[in-house]
């Protein structure tokens, strides 16, 4: 099961700076920079811990393998890889966005609403490792 | 006996021939007898039909929503004086075959290897004028407060809490929601009063039920075999799903490559040969159904929330 306590517990990076959404930090600026560490608005974002927790990485486009990529922003999980181990999102776009359990959109389709947040569940196994800012499938 | 879920569920399975077994070997409990809802030898993979269906939003569904939501953040954004402009969004595609298992049909693969006809590599963001800072903080809100530890504080999870919260900030005399309009939309449409049960509820269930079927003695037999198919023409490979990383095609651009469509021929022909589309179907509309009889007071709230809502959005649409 993904996001065990355990797991969590044994990332001890120290939180540095502030975090927001870089809404003012970008006022002016119809284009959010990708992967700075702030969720700007046309923004997607994936969290490290439940709960937009933790470390997370801002996505202005579609990315079809999340095992390429890692948590940038400060805090627990910084440095992670992101595929299979995003525990929250953040939907800042203003389109919806499609989360998929596989990479280049396999497996299973999930939709997430334009400014929806939540954590993904600790019910059920369900790991993302790609998405989307269109329907992929 | 297992007991039998209720209502809408247990009439979908019923009529599809299902009988449930107690489950201890890590088998669906689906009787052996049962029938699935679709015959994978006669439908193709990205048209077979799941218990889970009927609590999945539609794609129809989902643009009505998008509609109603862009409608009540205009209406926010009005009371500060702005004008919304609704995002361009690409237009809807028919059914294609991209599938849960990877590619699996063999005209797709043998014309566009690993591509997605249709959507590799994927539409861009269209360029929107630029937002004042007075616009944009009406439309996303003041920076959400960092939390101790990494992330950021919650902001309000209902409409009715959302406006017994100050965000600190006021525009041409109003104060601005938390999150700004775009929440504020957001709420109205999905979160008036209560938090609904988890938008992506369903979508974990399919998602353990995927899972747990791939995990299936027979379906994992099968896994084993497609990657000894695989292997008789050079590709070592384990996942069906994604096997694109482990075949040297590192970026969407390597997809539709003649390698790429060798590689995707040999996929589709070694899923048919092993039955895995089949076998692994079968594993999880009984796998699907057991957390449909876990899960069926969530589902049948799931199911109340999603009428509720698409009935919201037709009344804000005008439809």
């Amino acid at each position: 099961m993904k996001n065990t306590a355990l797991k969590r517990a044994l990332s001890t990076v120290v939180v540095l700076g502030t975090l927001g959404t870089g809404v003012l930090a970008t006022a002016g600026s119809a284009s959010a920079v990708t992967r700075d560490g702030y969720l700007d608005i046309r923004e997607f974002g994936l969290f490290y811990n439940s709960s937009l927790g933790g470390s997370f990485i801002d996505l202005y486009m579609a990315d079809g393998d999340l095992s390429n990529d890692r948590f940038i922003s400060p805090g627990p999980g910084q440095g992670y890889v992101v595929g299979n181990n995003a525990a929250s999102y953040f939907n800042k776009d203003k389109v919806t966005w499609y989360v998929y359990t596989g990479a280049s959109a396999g497996g299973i389709e999930g939709w997430i609403p334009p400014d929806r947040f939540g954590t993904f569940s600790d019910t059920f196994k369900n790991e993302v490792s790609s998405v989307y800012h269109f329907k992929a499938r | 006996m297992r007991p039998r879920r209720p209502l809408a569920a247990a009439g979908l399975l019923l009529s599809a021939g299902l009988s449930l077994t107690a489950c201890s070997s890590g088998e669906p409990a689906v009787s052996a007898g049962a029938k699935p809802l679709s015959d994978p030898a006669k439908v193709s993979a990205a048209q077979l039909v799941y218990p889970l269906d009927p609590y999945k939003t539609s794609n129809e569904q989902i643009r009505s929503l998008e509609k109603a939501q862009d409608l009540l953040t205009a209406d926010c954004m009005k009371r500060f004086g702005f004008t919304y402009k609704p995002p361009v969004r690409p237009l809807p595609r028919p059914q294609g075959t991209s599938s849960r298992y990877g590619v699996t049909d063999a005209a797709t693969a043998a014309r566009y290897g690993y591509l997605k006809p249709g959507v590799g590599p994927g539409p861009g963001k269209g360029a929107e004028d630029p937002l004042s800072p007075s616009e944009q903080l009406a439309l996303s809100g003041p920076p959400l407060k960092a939390k101790p530890g990494g992330g950021m504080a919650l902001p309000p999870l209902t409409l009715e809490e959302s406006r017994k919260t100050d965000s600190g900030r006021t525009l041409n005399g109003q104060k601005v929601p938390v999150g700004g309009c775009g929440r504020e939309g957001h709420l109205r449409l999905y979160a008036e009063k209560k938090d609904p049960v988890d938008l992506l509820y369903v979508f974990g269930m399919e998602s353990e039920a995927f899972s747990r079927a791939k995990e299936a003695p027979k379906v994992a037999k099968a896994l084993k075999a497609w990657s000894a198919c695989m292997a008789e023409q050079g590709y070592r490979v384990t996942d069906p799903i994604s096997p694109q990383k482990a075949l040297g095609l590192t970026s969407e651009a390597d997809f539709g490559t003649a390698p790429a469509i060798a590689a995707a021929k040999q996929d589709v022909a070694c899923k048919k040969r092993t039955d895995l589309v089949s076998l692994w179907y079968a594993a999880e509309t009984g796998f699907q159904s057991e957390l449909m009889d876990e899960h069926a007071e969530t589902l049948k709230q799931v199911k109340v929330e999603l009428d509720e809502r698409i009935r919201k959005a037709a009344s804000v649409n005008g439809s």
